[in-house]
């Protein structure tokens, strides 16, 4: 089955399905990373996908989201220096409202045509429709799992897959022991390794709660009646949102999940201009709180360096 | 007989070099800068005319270049050593379409097309890829840089270096060397370090052939040798590399009184 | 005690009623007519912003502003101010101040604005209106703003896309900003006094693209260096008064007189550039003389491309929501890639310079492939890497040498192809 290449968790990937195509989480694993068409001093995470997707990736498509000037900038490159990949932008609202919404369920009435074109296999709507239930069959076990205490790094290792993962590899998913440690909130963008959710707890944390774009900020149910693509287009956008929505409850979730914590790390690859905004607030609101942060940056690396090591170390030493 | 110079005034040292009317290369001398780049320009034009037994009057045209090109006040004209590399290395090597100038504290690759520059790519605000990066690691390993070139220049395997800045790479060497890698694998790893910080650099240009390596690391072996295997293909090097802008600046030099020449004609006409 | 001090008198309407006549009595000795009017405009504004007797809204510079002054407020811009305290020379403080909030690697002006909060220099607003256009940074900034202000924020999702589906979604956003802009100030403002703003962007709108053809003569009239500061300046934050209109038509006259004359704003032009990227270094630097004292002109420059359609609607916010939608830097390349390519043959350019500002993901991120196109036209591209308003992380010799070995490039490729 043909894959096809997603970074973004406002993809709807039950539409992917439907339409015969195999959704793929793209988070590269190589050092590779893209210099000459994107400027060094750019995301790397963007960089990265760049180099793999100018390799041979054995995908047969991507479906990118203006989620950010990065992203637009590497759908841009890719499009203009590279010819086998197909390549779809899902241009997705900033908002969660009505006309959002409204908005929103076009453009995915548009996706779904698109890629109707390209499998030659229509997208019938039962079809979607069962996706959706299969879907919400995984999220609610998954979700029910999260509420039993799972090891966040092997969920994290799971849900680079994807979200909702497979319901078959959630019993695989070990509990983490009750060892009394601090308990921090993960929160930031890409997270590409659970390397460094396993740092964390090594070192004195317990992560309760990842809020990373390859984390859980899915939607928890999607409607299953009536028409799919108005029910999935306000699925979606009414989710966790991340820092690029621009909604009011992201504020209060945030606050939420720091009052429930003693710590917050805050993981961003270097140059998130999203991310790296909102850390002002962050900060006011921990500071606010009393709870200390910790800004870790990294360079999109699958290996996680000595210096993150000495800096996570470093936080609980110090702050808690 | 006629003279034309050109020195090239780097952060490190300064270079100075004469041409004759038929453009063949006359003197040419090397110094430290030091903290006077004056100074300095001045002294090593006067080392070469030393050599030769001339003086200063002698020189028609005086052209500057590097990064102290304004301060020489009695040079003619300044141009900058993206230019005159350009020239300098197509006095060697006609065809020559792509110029890699790695010096003491700067680095750039320069595309050009029949003796013109076509485009340029500079790296001066980072020592990765310098000739600096090799002297903090040279005295890391606690070898000279003599030694360190030769233990490129035949070394077979590489431990991979990852840190992109020179800072934290000497870090990462002093680690290595804790853990007992051995220095030949260290030494050959840096050189690969800076060859791949080039190609990069290299690869955003237009990729012309033959490619010729000039500047102060340039006369390192294993960094030739670093360099070719990276870019996959042979290079060629001037018989002093050093020189190369010094050169190029004193060929620009003879070039303005070609055009003061042409200029007078006109006017005659 | 001195800043402090200073600082209060920016604060008081009084002061700029003071500082008004002097200043553009010392600005009018230069005879340019237009800077004159732009002094005068920001005396204007800060005066009515510091006056709280209309609503003071803050806005982002690619939000039409016509929409503010249609509602009967005050807009102000803290990007163009933060341009404005580096030509001053003053950002090093803000600058500092800011990035300790976040971190250095986010566009200056928006960490200069954030440092500029905290001297209270700003006026505050009653409302915050923006859009998401052009980066991403100007949609966080403002939301950031919002929550530390606690002021309301209204924002336009403009989408990426502009089909039928896109304009439905940014009128009906239109429609609800207007609505609320109206309750939460108590305004009685109607679709007409709307309409009535927008008639006035439109004239001004069409005085500058016939300055934007005048401006194709040989030899260029006028400095894009001039063109990239006050004058985008004036079209951000003027566009819908009738000031704003003066202005553009004395800057109309005065290059329709410099073009007669067949005058140039050199002594001798040697090369034409294009400058890319909306904005240019605005704290002291000799960027801009050491390219006149090359004869290089920068003829024309990306921000002041005339985008905005021909648009004569009956409907003011179907009007606005075309106007949104045709943002060419916002959307796939392509858009920026026409408007390029059709700059660098209108102005007869022979060389174009992309200013790839620290920070700036949307607009450097595009240069390579900008530059490829370029090149692909056969004419010199120079990515230059610089700061606006951050004179500490701008190197003069480093900038200078790629900007001198640019223009040696330039005669050697232009002799030989003139000859």
């Amino acid at each position: 089955m043909r894959t096809f290449g997603y970074c973004c968790t406002y993809v709807p990937l039950e539409i992917i399905e439907a339409s015969g195509f195999m959704p793929l989480r793209l988070l590269p694993s190589s050092h590779e990373k893209e210099d000459v068409l994107l400027d060094p001093n750019f995301c790397p995470y963007v960089r990265a996908l760049l180099a793999y997707l100018r390799s041979s990736s054995g995908i047969a498509g991507i479906v990118f989201v203006n989620s950010c000037d990065g992203m637009r900038r590497l759908y841009d490159a890719l499009r203009r220096f590279s010819s086998d990949l197909f390549i779809y932008l899902l241009d997705v609202p900033r908002k969660s409202d009505e006309e959002a919404v409204k908005y929103f369920s076009n453009v995915l009435r548009d996706f779904s045509g698109w890629l109707e074109k390209l499998s030659e296999k229509e997208v019938d709507l039962e079809e979607l429709k069962e996706k959706i239930r299969v879907y919400n069959f995984r999220r609610r076990a998954f979700l029910d799992l999260l509420e039993k205490g799972p090891k966040m790094e092997e969920v994290l290792r799971v849900l680079k897959k994807g979200f909702p993962p497979d319901e078959r590899v959630l019993p695989l998913i070990p509990f983490k022991g009750k060892r009394g440690r601090k308990k921090v909130l993960i929160s930031g963008s890409v997270l590409e390794s659970e390397e460094v959710v396993k740092m964390v707890e090594d070192l004195g944390g317990e992560a309760v709660f990842l809020d990373v774009c390859s984390g859980v900020r899915g939607p928890s149910w999607v409607e299953e009646s009536g028409d799919p693509y108005f029910n999935l287009a306000r699925a979606y956008l009414k989710k966790p949102p991340c820092s690029r929505s621009f909604d009011p409850k992201r504020k209060a979730i945030l606050e939420k999940m720091i009052s429930e914590v003693e710590g917050v790390v805050f993981y961003t690859p270097k140059f998130c201009d999203h991310y790296l905004h909102e850390l002002v607030t962050l900060r006011a609101l921990c500071q606010r709180m009393g709870k200390p942060l910790l800004h870790l940056e990294t360079d999109y690396h699958p290996n996680i360096s000595e210096t993150m090591r000495t800096r996570i170390q470093a936080f609980f030493e110090k702050w808690l | 007989m006629a003279l034309y110079a050109g020195i090239d005034v780097g952060s490190r040292t300064t270079k100075a070099l004469l041409l004759n009317d038929e453009g063949e290369i006359i003197s040419y001398h090397v110094l430290f800068t030091g903290a006077d780049p004056k100074g300095a320009s001045f002294r090593c034009l006067k080392e070469c005319l030393k050599e030769i037994g001339k003086s200063l009057k002698d020189i028609e045209m005086i052209v500057s270049t590097g990064y102290g090109r304004k301060l020489v006040n009695f040079a003619t004209k300044e141009y900058t050593e993206i230019t005159c590399h350009a020239r300098g290395a197509g006095f060697y090597f006609p065809q020559v379409r792509m110029v890699i100038d790695i010096g003491g504290q700067d680095s750039k690759v320069i595309a050009l097309e029949d003796g013109m520059v076509l485009d340029f790519i500079m790296n001066d605000k980072c020592a990765a890829g310098t000739g600096r990066f090799l002297e903090v690691m040279a005295q890391t390993l606690e070898m000279s840089l003599e030694e360190l070139a030769k233990e490129a220049s035949r070394a077979k395997q590489a431990v991979p270096i990852s840190s992109m800045c020179t800072v934290f790479a000497e870090s990462e060497v002093i680690s290595l060397i804790a853990e007992g890698i051995s220095r030949e694998k260290i030494v050959w790893g840096l050189h690969l370090a800076i060859a791949k910080r080039i190609a990069s650099m290299a690869k955003r240009l237009p990729q012309g052939r033959p490619i010729v390596f000039t500047g102060g690391v340039a006369k390192n072996k294993g960094m030739v040798r670093a360099l070719e295997e990276v870019l996959g293909e042979k290079l060629l090097v001037p018989p002093d590399p050093q020189i190369v802008g010094a050169l190029g600046a004193a060929l620009l030099a003879r070039d303005l009184k070609d055009e003061g020449n042409r200029l007078n004609h006109h006017r005659t006409d | 005690m001195a800043l402090s001090s200073f600082l209060k008198c920016l604060r008081r309407p009084f002061f700029w009623s003071i500082i008004r006549p002097l200043v553009c009595l010392y600005v009018s000795k230069e005879r340019n007519r237009p800077f004159t009017l732009w002094v005068e405009f920001l005396c204007w504004i800060f005066k009515e912003a510091w006056k709280r007797e209309k609503p003071v809204i803050w806005t982002n510079s690619f939000f039409p502003v016509e929409f503010i002054y249609g509602l009967g407020a005050i807009p102000f811009l803290p990007e163009i101010f933060s341009a404005l305290v580096a030509y001053f020379d003053w950002t090093r403080g803000p600058i500092s101040k800011g990035s300790l909030k976040t971190s250095t690697d986010l566009c200056s002006f928006y960490r200069c604005a954030l440092g500029l909060k905290e001297y209270e220099v700003m006026p505050k607003p009653d409302l915050i209106i923006s859009c998401s256009q052009i980066c991403d940074g100007t949609k966080a900034f403002y939301q950031t703003m919002s929550e530390s202000l606690g002021i309301p924020h209204l924002f336009v999702d403009v989408p990426f896309q502009k089909d039928e589906n896109a304009k439905r979604y940014v009128k009906s956003q239109l429609e609800e900003i207007f609505h609320e802009a109206k309750n939460i100030l108590g305004l009685k403002t109607s679709l007409e006094d709307l309409g009535k703003s927008f008639d006035m962007a439109k004239r001004t709108e069409s005085l500058m693209r016939e300055i934007a053809h005048l401006r194709k003569s040989k030899p260029a009239p006028f400095p894009g260096s001039e063109g990239m500061s006050y004058v985008s300046g004036m079209s951000f934050w003027a566009l819908g008064s009738e000031r704003g209109l003066a202005f553009f038509e004395a800057l109309k006259e005065r290059i329709e007189k410099l073009v007669k004359e067949r005058r140039g704003y050199l002594k001798e032009e040697r090369f034409r550039v294009l400058w890319l990227h909306h904005i240019r270094p605005y704290y002291p630097n000799p960027i801009m003389e050491f390219l006149k004292k090359k004869g290089v002109a920068i003829a024309y420059e990306e921000a002041n491309y005339p985008w905005w359609p021909e648009r004569g609607g009956e409907d003011p916010l179907e009007d606005l929501t075309e106007k949104l939608l045709s943002n060419p830097w916002y959307g796939p390349i392509e858009g920026r890639l026409k408007l390029v390519r059709d700059l660098v043959l209108e102005y007869q350019i022979d060389g174009v310079i992309h200013f790839s500002h620290w920070g700036c993901r949307q607009s450097t991120g595009g240069a390579s492939i900008v530059g490829e196109m370029v090149k692909s036209m056969g004419i010199p591209y120079l990515i230059l890497p610089g700061d606006g308003a951050d004179p500490d992380n701008y190197s003069p010799g480093q900038t200078l040498t790629r900007l001198q070995a640019f223009i040696e490039l330039m005669e050697r490729r232009w002799r030989f192809t003139r000859g």
